[in-house]
């Protein structure tokens, strides 16, 4: 009993984790065929699960084979039929084979359809111009369907041009972002780096207060403010007046030294004002990482924290990997 | 049998004959877990085996013997898993055979092994036995054959007629083998010089060198000879052989015409308050020669200019000279050192002389009496001593801080004499003595404080008159104790109503809970006046003030450590005092603090329905008040109400550990509850006593059995970064996963200066690092405390039914022949989905449906967005990869010129160039971030075969969709469906607590 209940049971789900590649955009800008459509029958036999359905209209492409789509009967990472029930109405991004159709994306290839999601879909099937692509993703942001409104957000980074948008795409764009900020949601990579790319002097505030969190996504908000957002912005948005403790002014002090940049050290020097001596090492090694000489490190802090700060700087200039151990 | 203290805990089984291997399980055999596929429970364990572990003189013919607690399994039966080496070298053939049931094995080499020669037989983590219970840990031990060979010296740091040797270094001598320590001493090997004068050195050993450290410098331009002595009373090797014959080498030092100078006397020049009795002693810059010493050429006198005859000694490295009057100094004199330059002088070793004469005068007082230790702490005869202990001693006179050293001050326990710090205060009253490591448990300990003159004396020069000893015995155990104090540190606005509670980390010796061991003071004030007492089984600890506490002021609560501090039940105390300094407002506090409770720390909204077993899961709780500074975690309150005989809520509170707003009840074998459903209540106060919402967790305690345990044994996983599967899994003869490498510029296509095998083992290896991070496990895979039971192979493993997964290529469910610039299925692994892991044998290696991880969809679709965007924006993967990537015009790893020495094994990163620097950053930093993207989407995948991500809510389900994702997933939860290579490149992903807690065997699915 307890392997036939398995062996239903045992179907295969893909890892749609390429979802920035399964994005509606995406799908709609290079999938063949795109139906919305009527489930007629969801059948399970011979561990084959097929599902036939009825095209409600074409929004791209022409059907040339008939309409059902077939996967194993044992569940997967990335499962497209699962689930699906006779009478739901879906938007299906198909590529067609001699084998017969099959979802893009597995899984994220099936939409389950209401007007608001249909609509977007047809929008951005028949929107092609990127300036107008970008105004139209802009807008579902706010989108009432959770799918279209993470995948604008996921999308967005991924379009050309991004950077010449109105003004109106660039406030919408942050306040998303700022909204996103408050949950970690996963549309969150995405707007951080639409809006570097757009406003980069909001993403920079904004992936400083991620980066002062210290939590699991603070090395995300690292990375923006070092590879995406122009050093400039970066420095300009440093929040050294509104630190609140060392454990932040330590943090701050080490993504400064981390830019590489001569202009950070005017803010690096404010650090050296605490009393905290942690603070003022971690500070003069951001100087001495930032091409500071020996000398004018020991005439700020000493001899003995400068002496530290060398030998800090020295074993932290060879790059650490998580993965590899070279 | 081995007994285990958890069973969902990964689980430490007491040793048992010669060995037990840790077991995962509830012990004991299963008909049959999940599906058809039976087995054990639990992890394969060795009873013994023959040869032992460091065996000697083991015959040349000798099979190799190894008894299980199982039968093993045919299969494992091979030398994958079972191999006999010499150092890293290739397995040595033979036969394998099997008797007693198949429990125990048999290895006969092929031919007879070679003599004096050590092996080492290394059992695999895959070797296992019939029921499917593997090793899951790497075990070798080492034998050497018979031994008959004396050791020969291979070589010696200095050559037979060297001339010009330093003069103050070590020799070092290198022998073929490691040598019997025992047989190393003074009278085996020596250093003389060439008229046989003996030279006193530290003879040192590890493994098979000899270490040769003459204690004074060498005189120069003299010839030496450092000897081994052969023969029976000579060195040998472990196994008794001794050296053949006497060996020697010969040598010559340098040159030394460098004059010595006098660097340090006591009594200082002009020092007063000196002892009659006092030894004079004069530090020089190197070591001097007492048989240079002529009448006329070192004086010492008095203020008439009489000479005071004294006799003349050397420290042991020669560089202090001692003058020891013969007779007693007089009392109010005035004396005189005068060392003379020239040919009476005194020389250095080399016979070179001082430059100038040079005269030291003191003045003599009436002190003739020597130091005493007061008193000490802990005191002579203590017992249950801590084992991080620091000794105080108190002297009745100041000391001289230049007699305190690991000389005059000595540790010595059962096992011999213990490395020590001995610090004098700068008053010289107090000593400090510091052992260099935790002290070993219940064992017997002297302390010894040396007499005379080469012991610790006084500031008048005086020896003590005999040696101080200090007996102790140490704790039974090495657990230190931890205090948290609440108000937490650094707290502000504490309110006025508040008491002060601190909860120990185990039961505390009640007699050490004193006013004087706790202090609660106004920063630079009074003491605050309140009453101590003790509850909740000795661990809370609570003070309560009379009346408030004052307002707006800075209030200091410190622990004392130390034998005078407040000490655990078992005797042991912090190293320092635990403290904490808060400021209090002038409030009172009325408001109820907040308090939250999960069962294994699963969100609130996923713990209805949860199962879970009778032991081995966790009640979490997270507290917090104003500034979360302010709860009373002695108050802490849990009621078990349930089925059967529950634990108490007092015995709850000896079960929970505490961090800074925290807390952990852990449900341990000694208290498993018995099956059926259950409710937890808790409740906690604040230090004003106002009482928190009382939490509820209601869940389900079901049995452990096979049928629901995802694993009764540690499921094997093979990697098969060799996939080769395009054309419907016919594959071209190349591995997907190289192909991969070559289109990422991670390896170059001919190999042209042979680094693709390091590169694909280095990404290989990073890929299994992380993967194994996120299964709990240490980076090569080993077992750690809480880790999941899977463990990572990259080759067919024995017998066990085990799970396949295929890394490396594209989909195979996308178009054939797809390349750089053509879409991404956007997929970038599938898996077979197994609810509780009933099956273990998953082939998620096969193309229909097309399984595995598909690395090549990552570099499609990245490539994609890539041309998209470029120049208008570079993405994360392009900046990466294009100075890389033969496909974006990039450089691949092996053919750039500076290839050859950046990807060299022996690349040292801190003597390279800037540019080979920057060549190499880059390789590794791609490198790096293909590791980590791969291992992330390996262990994704791997989850979906191992029960992830059960569709529904417990008690049947995880909350997962029904794409078998975790709903409303943040940006690290492994088991989202979204995973974006910039978050995972970035981001440090984990389970979700449920995921984790099921893959823990910590809750079930019924």
């Amino acid at each position: 009993m307890l392997r036939i209940f398995f062996l239903t049971l045992l179907v295969t789900a893909p890892l749609a984790s390429q979802k920035q590649a399964t994005t509606l955009e995406r799908l709609t800008k290079s999938t063949p065929l795109i139906l919305h459509a009527s489930i007629e029958n969801v059948a399970l036999a011979n561990e084959t699960l097929a599902v036939t359905f009825t095209p409600i209209e074409v929004l791209r492409g022409t059907l040339t084979s008939a309409a059902r789509l077939v996967e194993p009967g044992h569940r997967h990472c990335g499962c497209a039929l699962h689930g699906l029930k006779r009478g739901q109405r879906v938007l299906l991004f198909l590529d067609q084979r001699r084998s017969g159709l099959a979802t893009r994306g597995g899984g994220r290839g099936i939409v389950m359809t209401d007007r608001g999601a249909l609509d977007a879909v047809r929008a951005l099937v028949k929107v092609t111009a990127v300036t107008a692509r970008i105004g139209l993703l802009v807008n579902q942001l706010a989108h009432a369907s959770p799918r279209v409104r993470e995948d604008a957000a996921l999308a967005l980074p991924t379009l050309p041009r991004l950077e010449t948008a109105d003004q109106r795409s660039k406030t919408a764009i942050s306040a998303a972002l700022d909204s996103a900020a408050k949950t970690a949601s996963p549309a969150l990579v995405g707007l951080l780096i639409a809006d570097a790319r757009t406003t980069p002097d909001h993403a920079a505030r904004v992936a400083w207060a991620i980066y002062l969190t210290a939590n699991g996504i603070a090395p995300l908000a690292s990375r923006v403010l070092l590879e995406e957002i122009p050093v400039a912005a970066t420095l300009r948005a440093a929040p050294l007046t509104a630190l609140r403790n060392d454990v932040a002014r330590i943090r701050v002090a080490r993504l400064l030294a981390d830019t590489g940049a001569a202009t950070a050290r005017p803010l690096v020097t404010q650090l050296l004002t605490t009393s905290n001596r942690t603070v003022r090492r971690e500070a003069a090694v951001a100087l001495l990482a930032l091409g500071s000489t020996k000398a004018v490190v020991e005439k700020s802090v000493g001899k003995t924290l400068a002496g530290e700060a060398g030998r800090t700087l020295a074993i932290r200039k060879r790059k650490r990997f998580q993965a590899i151990r070279p | 049998m081995a007994t285990y203290s958890s069973w969902s805990g990964f689980r430490f089984p007491a040793l048992v004959g010669l060995l037990a291997v840790c077991s995962c399980g509830l012990g004991g055999e299963s008909g049959g877990a999940g599906g058809s596929i039976g087995g054990g429970i639990g992890n394969l364990g060795i009873i013994e085996h023959s040869p032992s572990d460091d065996g000697l003189q083991v015959p040349v013919d000798t099979t190799i013997e190894i008894s299980f607690d199982g039968p093993v399994d045919a299969l494992s039966v091979h030398e994958d898993d079972i191999s006999l080496t010499v150092g890293p070298g290739a397995p040595i053939p033979g036969t394998f055979t099997t008797k007693q049931g198949d429990t125990v094995v048999v290895f006969t080499p092929a031919n007879v092994l070679a003599k004096a020669t050590d092996y080492t037989l290394t059992l695999q983590p895959t070797l296992c036995d019939k029921s499917f219970r593997t090793l899951d840990m790497t075990y070798s031990f080492r034998f050497r054959t018979f031994d008959d060979v004396p050791p020969t010296l291979r070589s010696a740091s200095v050559s037979n007629n060297e001339t010009g040797v330093t003069r103050t270094i070590g020799f070092a001598l290198n022998f073929d083998e490691d040598l019997d320590s025992t047989s190393i001493n003074s009278g085996t090997v020596a250093i003389k010089d060439i008229w046989g004068t003996p030279f006193e050195a530290d003879i040192t050993s590890i493994s098979d060198t000899i270490g040769v450290t003459p204690y004074q410098d060498l005189p120069g331009e003299r010839r030496f000879v450092i000897s081994a002595r052969g023969g029976p009373s000579g060195l040998r090797d472990r196994s008794g052989n001794p050296l053949a014959q006497n060996w020697s080498v010969q040598f010559t030092t340098a040159a030394d015409t460098t004059p010595p100078t006098l660097t340090g006397s006591d009594p200082g020049d002009g020092g007063s308050g000196v002892s009659p009795r006092a030894r004079l002693e004069y530090t020089f810059s190197e070591s001097m020669d007492p048989d240079s010493y002529e009448p006329t050429g070192l004086v010492l006198e008095n203020a008439f200019h009489n000479p005071i005859e004294f006799t003349l000694s050397t420290s042991r490295d020669k560089k202090v000279v001692r003058l020891m009057p013969t007779a007693p100094l007089v009392p109010h004199q005035a004396y005189a050192v005068r060392f003379i330059s020239g040919a009476t002088g005194l020389t250095d070793v080399s016979g070179n002389s001082l430059t100038t004469s040079i005269t030291k005068s003191f003045f003599v007082g009436l002190d003739t009496t020597g130091p005493n230790v007061a008193t000490a702490v802990p005191s002579s005869g203590a017992v249950r001593v801590s084992p991080n202990v620091q000794f105080e001693l108190f002297f009745n006179e100041p000391v001289k801080n230049a007699t305190v050293s690991r000389v005059s001050v000595v540790l010595t326990g059962d096992s011999g004499s213990v490395y020590i710090t001995p610090t004098i205060s700068h008053d010289g009253n107090k000593l400090l003595v510091t052992p260099g490591a935790t002290l070993a448990q219940s064992e017997d300990y002297v302390l010894r404080l040396v007499s005379g003159y080469d012991g610790i004396r006084d500031r008048a020069g005086n020896p003590m008159a005999q040696d101080f000893t200090l007996e102790f015995t140490t704790s039974v155990t090495a657990e230190l104790p931890v205090f948290r104090i609440s108000p937490m540190d650094s707290s502000a606005a504490v309110a006025s109503t508040s008491k002060i509670a601190i909860v120990a980390s185990g039961p505390v010796d009640p007699t050490t809970v004193t006013d004087t061991s706790i202090t609660v003071k106004e920063v630079g004030g009074n003491h605050v006046m309140g009453d101590l007492r003790i509850d909740k089984g000795n661990r809370a600890i609570v003070f309560e003030p009379r009346g408030t506490l004052p307002g707006g002021k800075t209030i200091r609560v410190t622990i004392g450590g130390g034998a005078s501090g407040v000490r655990l039940a078992n005797g042991n105390w912090t190293t320092a005092a635990t403290t904490s300094t808060f400021r209090t407002g002038f409030h009172f506090d009325s408001i109820p603090p907040e308090l939250k409770m999960t069962v294994n720390e699963i969100s609130a909204l996923r713990n209805e329905g949860l199962v879970v077993p009778p032991y081995g899961f966790a009640i979490d709780l997270s507290f917090f008040d104003t500034g979360s500074s302010t709860v009373d975690p002695t108050s802490l309150f849990v009621q078990l109400s349930g089925p059967g005989s529950v634990p108490t809520p007092a015995a709850l509170f000896g079960l929970t550990t505490f961090s800074a707003s925290q807390a952990s009840v852990q449900i341990d074998h000694a208290n498993a509850l018995a099956t059926g459903k259950y409710t937890v209540a808790a409740s906690i106060r604040d230090l004003s006593g106002n009482l928190a919402k009382t939490k509820l967790i209601k869940f389900t305690v079901a049995d452990a059995n096979p049928d629901v345990r995802p694993f009764e044994r540690t499921q094997i996983v093979r990697v098969m970064f060799d996939s080769d599967r395009e054309r419907g899994g016919k594959g071209n003869g190349q591995a997907d996963f190289d192909e991969d490498l070559i289109d990422l510029g991670l390896m170059a296509t001919g190999d042209p200066v042979g680094t693709n095998a390091r590169m694909r083992q280095l990404v290989t290896d990073g890929v299994l690092r992380i993967a194994n991070e996120l299964f709990g496990r240490a980076p090569n895979g080993a077992r750690k405390d809480g880790s999941v039971s899977v463990r990572l192979v990259t080759r067919k493993p024995c017998g066990a039914p085990h799970m396949k997964i295929a890394v490396g290529g594209m989909d195979p469910q996308g178009s054939q022949g797809r390349g750089y610039g053509d879409p991404s299925t956007g997929v970038l692994g599938r898996a077979l989905f197994d609810y509780r892991n009933s099956r273990p044998n998953e082939n998620n290696a096969g193309t229909s449906p097309g399984l595995g991880v598909f690395v090549g969809e990552l570099f499609l679709y990245q490539a994609r967005l890539y041309l998209d965007l470029y120049p208008h924006y570079l993405t994360i993967f392009g900046r990466t990869y294009r100075g890389l990537s033969p496909h974006m015009g990039g450089t691949p790893a092996g053919t750039h010129a500076l290839d050859a020495t950046v990807l060299a094994v022996s690349f040292n990163y801190n003597q390279a160039t800037p540019n080979e620097r920057v060549r190499y950053n880059a390789i590794m930093k791609a490198a790096d971030d293909l590791a980590k993207v791969t291992g992330i989407v390996l262990v994704h995948e791997i989850g979906h075969s191992l029960g992830l991500v059960a569709p529904g809510m417990p008690s049947a389900g995880l909350h997962g969709d029904l794409s078998l994702h975790n709903a409303s997933t943040g940006i690290t939860d492994v088991m989202s469906a979204v995973i974006g290579y910039e978050s995972m490149v970035s981001v440090k992903y984990a389970f979700r607590p449920l995921n984790l807690a099921y893959l823990r065997e910590a809750v079930l699915l019924k």
